[in-house]
Order: structure tokens, then C-alpha cells, then sequence
């Protein structure tokens, strides 16, 4: 019997597990998650607006398949030119393959003032705790203005900002105090969002909502005292209640050698393989990675079936796509779609939109669980949603 | 050793039933989902498609015989080489067809004074070449 090569996982993520379940058959996975559980990150909005949890985790060892090891362990240290890892329990383990996955660290330090101001009024990119002070805000405040500001414009989940003040307005106006109530959007980009494109089917539904957009202003500095958020640009704003999007960087990991991390701590791969520097062993997947395109689960997802077929020896590369279904509030949803060579495709809003976004969420802990079922059906769907066939339907 | 195998297959089988009843289970605990499909579905517009539901399949019968297939393959094509200012001045010639009764007899010499009018002029160079694809 032929003993198999060793694949070790760091992170049991989308990217992570999807990854292990992938290649069970033919390397002897082992996966390496800091919790017992998978969480699916985008719940927190749903628990910011509606109060819903349902959707916020599985044990992780329900996810894979038959055959994956896991360990419940935080990695301290990689080191990619000895092959091994060291656990916290100073356990080391030995690899013929890694691929590292272990998603973003939050850094609410990094912005003066951010700590008080998520103890005060939560946030929809931490915790799942931080998400509820969100619902318990924006359920009872009555008047004044209500601020979502970003503070890392290479946050997780790009919509996220403009979906959080929509479904916030939707929730004001169910509760019959909106027209108490001011919301800004306050953005460091030129526009509402970041791509030119969308920004065409973004702009005009903020605008029917009576939302105010600040372009240019990157959160800074909070002064929870006198409520007020100012912008490395030199801008002030003033606040009510304020969500900012906190600053993202790479896992707490030590990795060697070090240049195969940026400043940030996110870990240098190459956007269209996800090799680690010239370690063709080595790959980092979903957010921890510099890769260019957006930090989602459909992103990891991806990214982790190219490494899948690049270790079987097939020569597949990242499109760069991301397929980002999004709620406007209202039973309303559009996709930002888009990859290496398109912007992001005009996608309208509409009902069937809302639905595609609430059955992706609904069949996520299958997919994970299961890709040689989806697989197929994923395969169809992107190929008939590629952004070039978009954008001759959405032009 | 094939019992086990048998066994395992069985055991695998149940595990995945099991997960599809938890993925429908988590479509038909999704509230807001339920509440899309439903306001989608339970309208005006598709309480009267269903009222008249027989009529529409005997109508997509008819237009999906070959024969009619083929002439509505020809109308699209038609209909896509028309732009749509063409459409606009077809749309008010047939609007004065309907002042009909308003219309007074011309005599001989109105007609000769609006023959030198351009626009007349430009539709009847029109009309008469379509007599001439129409004739030959």
C-alpha cells in the first residue's frame, strides 16, 4: 500500500475545508482550526439587522469528510523551508504540502478610539456579540444621525459597508423613524463603492433612500466623548451612533522566512496560483492571502479549487472572480461579480437577486461539505455568470 | 470484508440523506426567503396568468408549431433591423389614419402643390420603393 503525502491545512475556513474535503481521497489531509467550530462570517449581518443566528455555525468536524484529520489548535509558527509547523502545545508537524487559511485577525486598536466605540455600538466584522450591540442600536434609536464609516478599505466581504447602512435603513423605516434619523455612508473611496461600475447601480438606490454618502474619508480617530469620527483626509464627522469597519491584518502566525508576509501580516502569494514565494509546496488561500481580487468565502472557495488541481498536477489558475450576493433591505439583492479582466458587472437589483443570495447562504454547510455534488453545479454556474457574458446582458 | 463495504456504502447513504433533509430544512426555516418567493409568486399579474392559463397554452401551441416558428423567426429578424425612429414615424402615419374623418377630398392641384413638399416627396420615394421589392 502506497503511503500518501502529508497535506497539512492551517484554518478550517470555506477556503480551508473545502480544500481538505477536495483532496481526502488522495493526500492524508489533516486540517488545523483554532475553534472546534466553522463560522460563516456574512451571518453577522444578518444577526446586525434581524437578529437571526441560525446560519453562524457548525462544529467543524461535521464539515469533513470521513478521513480528515483535525486538530483544535492555534499554529504558532510555519516554517515553509524546514516543512513543519509548531503548534501552541509546541507539538510540531511535518508537511509534504500546506496551504495556509486561517483567515484575518480584527485589529480595533489600530484606529484610536475603535475599541470604546465597538463596546458601545458593535460591529457587523468581529464577533457574533459585536453584531448583536448593532441590532440592540439600530432597534432603538429614535433620532440623530447614524454613521457606518470604514476604517480599511481591504476589509472582508467589499459590500459589506453599503449593505449594513441599507439593511440599517430598512430597519429604521419598518420601526416608522427613519425621517428622524440622518445615515451617511462614509467611504474612503471617490464613490459609494470602490468599482466605477457598480457604483452606477449603488448610487442611485442610496440616493432613493435618502442615504448621504462621504467620499475621501478614512476613519482615523474616534472621540467617543464628543462623538465625532475624523479622517486621516483631515474631515470631521459627527455621530450619534457609528459603525466603523475595522482594520484587517494577516493571521498571528510566525511565519519563515519573513518576506513570504507583507508589513500587514498577510502572506505573500501569487494572485493566479496561490504559491507561497517559489515554495511550490506552499500556498496561502481565502483572506490571509495579499491575493488581489475580494476577501470573501466565494473567493477562498475558488482559490481553494485551484490548489486542489494544481497538487493533482493540473495547470488551473484564478480567474480572479468574485461573486459577491448582497441584500439591499426589502427583499431586494444584487451580485458584484467581476474577475482580472472585468469590473464589476452592473448587476440590478431585484427580487430573484434576493432569493439566489438567500439560497447561497441556505446551501452553504452542503457545499462545504459535500463539492463533488456541487462541483458541477458550480462549474455551470460560473461559467454561464462569467463577467464577459454579463456585461453583454447588463451593460 | 464486503458485508463491511456494503455496510459503509449504506451508512454513507444515510449520512447524506440526512444533510440534504438539513439543507431543505435550513431553505424552509429561511423566513426572509419564504417571504421573497412569496410576494414574487402571490401577485396580481400571476393570479391572472393562472385565470388564463388555458388560453396561453393553446397560444404557445400555435406559435410553436414549425411552420409558425419559422415566420416569427422572420418577424424577430424584422423587427430587430428596425431602429427605432423608423418605429416612432410608423407609429404616427398609422395615428393620422385615424383622423380619417377629418381628412378633406384634395383636388388635382393640391395634390401637385403637395407633391413638391419635401416630406411627401421623401414617403412617396419610400412607398414607392418597397412597390418595387414588393412586385418583383
Amino acid at each position: 500500500m502506497i503511503e500518501k503525502e502529508k497535506f497539512l491545512i492551517v484554518g478550517g475556513g470555506s477556503g480551508g475545508a473545502i480544500l481538505a474535503n477536495s483532496l481526502a481521497k488522495e493526500f492524508d489531509v489533516t486540517v488545523i482550526n483554532d475553534s472546534p467550530n466553522h463560522y460563516y462570517w456574512p451571518q453577522l449581518l444578518q444577526i446586525a439587522f434581524r437578529n437571526d443566528y441560525s446560519n453562524l455555525y457548525r462544529p467543524l468536524s461535521s464539515l469533513l469528510v470521513k478521513g480528515v484529520n483535525l486538530i483544535i489548535d492555534s499554529v504558532k509558527k510555519i516554517d515553509l523551508q524546514e516543512r513543519s509547523i509548531t503548534l501552541s502545545t509546541n507539538k510540531k508537524l511535518s508537511y509534504d504540502y500546506i496551504a495556509i487559511a486561517p483567515g484575518v485577525t480584527i485589529d480595533h486598536k489600530s484606529i484610536e478610539g475603535n475599541e470604546k466605540l465597538v463596546n458601545q455600538f458593535g460591529d457587523f466584522h468581529s464577533t457574533p456579540e459585536n453584531a448583536s450591540k448593532v441590532f440592540n442600536i439600530v432597534n432603538s434609536m429614535k433620532k440623530g444621525t447614524f454613521v457606518i464609516s470604514v476604517g480599511d478599505p481591504y476589509h472582508r466581504c467589499p459590500p459589506s459597508p453599503y449593505e449594513g447602512i441599507l439593511l440599517a435603513d430598512e430597519v429604521f423605516r419598518l420601526r416608522g423613524v427613519r425621517e428622524n434619523i440622518n445615515m451617511v455612508l462614509a467611504v474612503p473611496y471617490p464613490r459609494a463603492y470602490p468599482a466605477e461600475t457598480f457604483n452606477e447601480v449603488l448610487e442611485p438606490i442610496l440616493k432613493e433612500r435618502g442615504i448621504n454618502v462621504m467620499t475621501f474619508f478614512t476613519a482615523d480617530k474616534i472621540d467617543t466623548d464628543n462623538k465625532k469620527i475624523t479622517s486621516l483626509e483631515g474631515e470631521e464627522l459627527s455621530y450619534d451612533a457609528a459603525i466603523v469597519v475595522p482594520v484587517h491584518k494577516g493571521p498571528k502566525i510566525e511565519i519563515k522566512p519573513e518576506d513570504s508576509v507583507n508589513q500587514d501580516g498577510f502572506i505573500n502569494a501569487d494572485k493566479l496560483t496561490n504559491q507561497i514565494l517559489s515554495y511550490d509546496d506552499a500556498f496561502a488561500i481565502g483572506d490571509a492571502s495579499t491575493s488581489t481580487n475580494a476577501k470573501t468565502g466565494v473567493t477562498a472557495h475558488l482559490q481553494a479549487k485551484v490548489v486542489a488541481k494544481r497538487v493533482l498536477g493540473l495547470d488551473a489558475k484564478n480567474t480572479g472572480r468574485t461573486n459577491c450576493p448582497t441584500e439591499i433591505g426589502f427583499q431586494k439583492g444584487t451580485f458584484v461579480i467581476s474577475d482580472y479582466n472585468h469590473p464589476a458587472v452592473k448587476v440590478p437589483a431585484n427580487t430573484i437577486n434576493f432569493i439566489m443570495k438567500r439560497l447561497f447562504a441556505d446551501v452553504y454547510w452542503d457545499v462545504i461539505k459535500h463539492p463533488e455534488f456541487w462541483d458541477p453545479i458550480f462549474d455551470v454556474y460560473f461559467e454561464r455568470t462569467e463577467p464577459e457574458v454579463l456585461w453583454r446582458i447588463f451593460k | 470484508m464486503e458485508e463491511i463495504n456494503e455496510a459503509e456504502l449504506q451508512s454513507e447513504s444515510i449520512e447524506r440523506l440526512l444533510n440534504l433533509v438539513e439543507l431543505l430544512n435550513n431553505i424552509l426555516k429561511d423566513e426572509e426567503l419564504l417571504k421573497a418567493i412569496s410576494n414574487l409568486l402571490v401577485s396580481e399579474e400571476t393570479f391572472l396568468v393562472i385565470d388564463r392559463l388555458p388560453q396561453l397554452i393553446k397560444l404557445i401551441e400555435k406559435l410553436t408549431r414549425q411552420e409558425n416558428l419559422e415566420k416569427l423567426d422572420l418577424l424577430l429578424g424584422l423587427l430587430e433591423s428596425l431602429d427605432k425612429e423608423i418605429l416612432n414615424k410608423m407609429g404616427d402615419s398609422l395615428s393620422v389614419m385615424k383622423k380619417k374623418e377629418e381628412a378633406k377630398p384634395m383636388s388635382l392641384s393640391g395634390l401637385i402643390t403637395s407633391l413638391s413638399q419635401p416630406e411627401v416627396s421623401k414617403g412617396l420615394s419610400l412607398m414607392l420603393n418597397l412597390l418595387k421589392v414588393l412586385g418583383s
